[in-house]
């Protein structure tokens, strides 16, 4: 064949045959009427969805305060914080978060505890960072309404208490509230978490249950890669009264998983059913690199409410050096709104942090300084996405 | 939810069943995810707000359905045998499954690109199957996987460069 001749691949393709359907309408029908029955029925895991903004924001904040009145200043510093990064080759400057009015999306300090988030005019941060030794990280995630997406989101904790003890217990300190987002699959689980082992073991209650198909089992696997790969946990471990296998449905019974860090590009999910965004990882291929995961984020996916994070007016051009990532932005002098800005950038700094950068760098950016972030400096990837805030479940 | 069904069902069904069918090549398994796909769409068909076609939505979904599953052998197969080296293979999904009737009376070259589209990557494959099987336009196509019409054009024509690869190959060496 003639390198090429791609001509002849396409009619060889187009010869293929037309494989149809022998299975009757009526049969369809009744299997898929069946099968949504049976998901209407009610299940003995408490069905919970995510917490929204503005329904319960008095009670959360207070919560917060009660449960972790130290942390609030330090991830949502008064003062303009930059520091140097001892531990840098580069001498790279660690920009945190700074000048944010303590509205780290839910996270609110007495100051503003009585204004209402949504008509606040200064922008929220989806990103956090955890830039005190006395606190740790919590990550979890949910489905959204589809199956179709993973909507990461995380809370801190402080480092002396037992991390298995807050990830067993989401559940109860989350707002879930129903016909949000997508039901919190880890009710009455709880973890059992070994950093050192690189291990975590997963101790199911008897009516824990996956819903068949490829997608709710793919979705579980996904939510715990995001909870764990954090602390470089490697596998999971099954652990049930009766039985340790879990069955997966399409992967079938397994008493491990292995975590496999994937690939993302962070783009912008806008929940339906509430005034509210989140930062979400796309899948990207193993294939891809950082430059066409980037590229992606100006593709809106409006039937799944996700949407672009790089506006399509907005070019730009990228280089690295070692682990730190160069953005050269062209035609930025559109980004006027300064929240469409700030949400171009932290969903690039996560998206480098996907391909392995530390820190990325923003070069003819017309302004110095957006939101809390230097452009003048070189930024570091923030530690998680769409900061929460936690309920104490004993107050 | 009979008349949202009836109207989806007349119009793409068979659409959707051979998109499917072609990329994961098992009919028990395309029922299944088909039936997946509908459980979806007819959940979600009150709230499609037509942004873009139905027809580009239905097919959307029957993608992220496909890859899920893509997904989900994969660490089937990495969980109980872990010989198969997912990271030198990238996406290939190899084919262990019996011809179909329909192709079991084709020509030998029609079996052999039939085989040889599972060594592309899971993209090309989408690009290469809703173009020329189902011969979507670039614009569709673009919708469906939301890429770019370039970003589509590109990997067409990177699949289209791994298919003649392999022929060549393989008739270079039915020569010898």
């Amino acid at each position: 064949m003639n390198p090429g001749d791609d001509k002849e691949i396409i009619n060889r393709l187009k010869k293929l045959p037309k494989v149809v359907d022998q299975t009757d309408k009526e049969e369809w029908h009744s299997r898929i009427s069946s099968k949504i029955s049976e998901e209407k029925k009610p299940v003995t895991r408490r069905q919970t969805r995510v917490l929204i903004s503005t329904i319960g924001f008095s009670l959360v904040a207070m919560i917060l305060l009660l449960l972790l009145p130290s942390i609030i200043n330090e991830v949502n510093p008064s003062q303009n914080q930059v520091k140097e990064d001892s531990n840098s080759a580069h001498h790279i400057k660690k920009v945190k978060m700074v000048d944010e009015p303590s509205t780290t999306n839910h996270f609110h300090s007495e100051e503003v505890s009585d204004e209402n988030p949504i008509t606040n005019p200064i922008p929220e941060s989806k990103v956090m960072y955890n830039i005190n030794n006395e606190q740790q990280i919590v990550y979890s995630a949910v489905s959204d309404d589809q199956l179709q997406y993973l909507i990461p989101f995380s809370f801190i904790v402080p480092n002396d208490e037992s991390l298995s003890d807050y990830y067993s217990t989401i559940g109860s300190r989350i707002n879930f509230s129903e016909d949000k987002l997508g039901a919190y699959m880890f009710d009455n689980v709880s973890f059992d978490i070994n950093v050192d082992e690189k291990e975590v073991v997963m101790n199911l209650p008897e009516s824990f249950t996956i819903s068949d198909g490829s997608a709710n089992a793919t979705m579980f696997i996904n939510i715990l890669t995001e909870m764990f790969i954090p602390y470089d946990i490697e596998k999971i471990v099954f652990q049930s009264d009766k039985n340790q296998a879990i069955d997966l449905g399409a992967i079938g019974e397994i008493t491990e998983l292995p975590l496999i860090q994937e690939l993302y590009a962070y783009k912008k999910y806008e929940s339906p059913n509430e005034d509210k965004s989140y930062l979400i990882p796309i899948p990207q291929d193993r294939e891809s690199t950082v430059d066409e995961a980037l590229r992606n984020l100006k593709d809106n996916e409006e039937d799944f409410h996700v949407y672009a994070t790089i506006p399509e007016n907005v070019n730009f051009s990228i280089r690295d050096n070692h682990q730190q990532l160069i953005v050269e932005l062209e035609n930025n002098n559109s980004l006027a709104n300064e929240e469409e800005f700030i949400t171009m950038i932290e969903a690039i700094l996560m998206t480098a942090k996907s391909y392995g950068y530390e820190t990325v760098k923003f070069e003819n950016t017309k302004i110095d300084q957006i939101g809390s972030y230097l452009l003048t400096e070189p930024i570091f990837v923030p530690d998680a996405v769409n900061p929460i805030e936690v309920i104490d479940p004993n107050a | 939810m009979k008349i949202a069904f009836d109207k989806i069902y007349d119009s793409y069904h068979q659409d959707l069943y051979r998109f499917i069918f072609y990329m994961v090549k098992n009919k028990e398994v395309t029922e299944d995810l088909l039936q997946e796909v509908y459980i979806k769409i007819l959940k979600s068909y009150e709230s499609f707000e037509g942004k873009s076609s139905q027809k580009t939505w239905l097919f959307s979904i029957a993608r992220h359905t496909t890859i899920d599953y893509f997904r989900s052998q994969k660490r089937k197969r990495s969980h109980i045998l872990n010989l198969f080296d997912w990271s030198e293979k990238g996406d290939y999904i190899p084919d262990e499954n019996p011809l179909p009737e329909e192709l079991v009376m084709k020509s030998e070259r029609e079996r052999q690109i039939y085989s040889f589209l599972d060594q592309c990557t899971v993209d090309q494959k989408s690009v290469l199957i809703l173009r020329f099987i189902q011969s979507f336009s670039i614009k569709e196509t673009a919708e469906i996987l939301n890429f770019s019409e370039s970003k589509v054009k590109t990997t067409q024509h990177r699949g289209l460069k791994k298919l003649r690869e392999l022929l060549d190959h393989k008739e270079g060496g039915d020569l010898l």
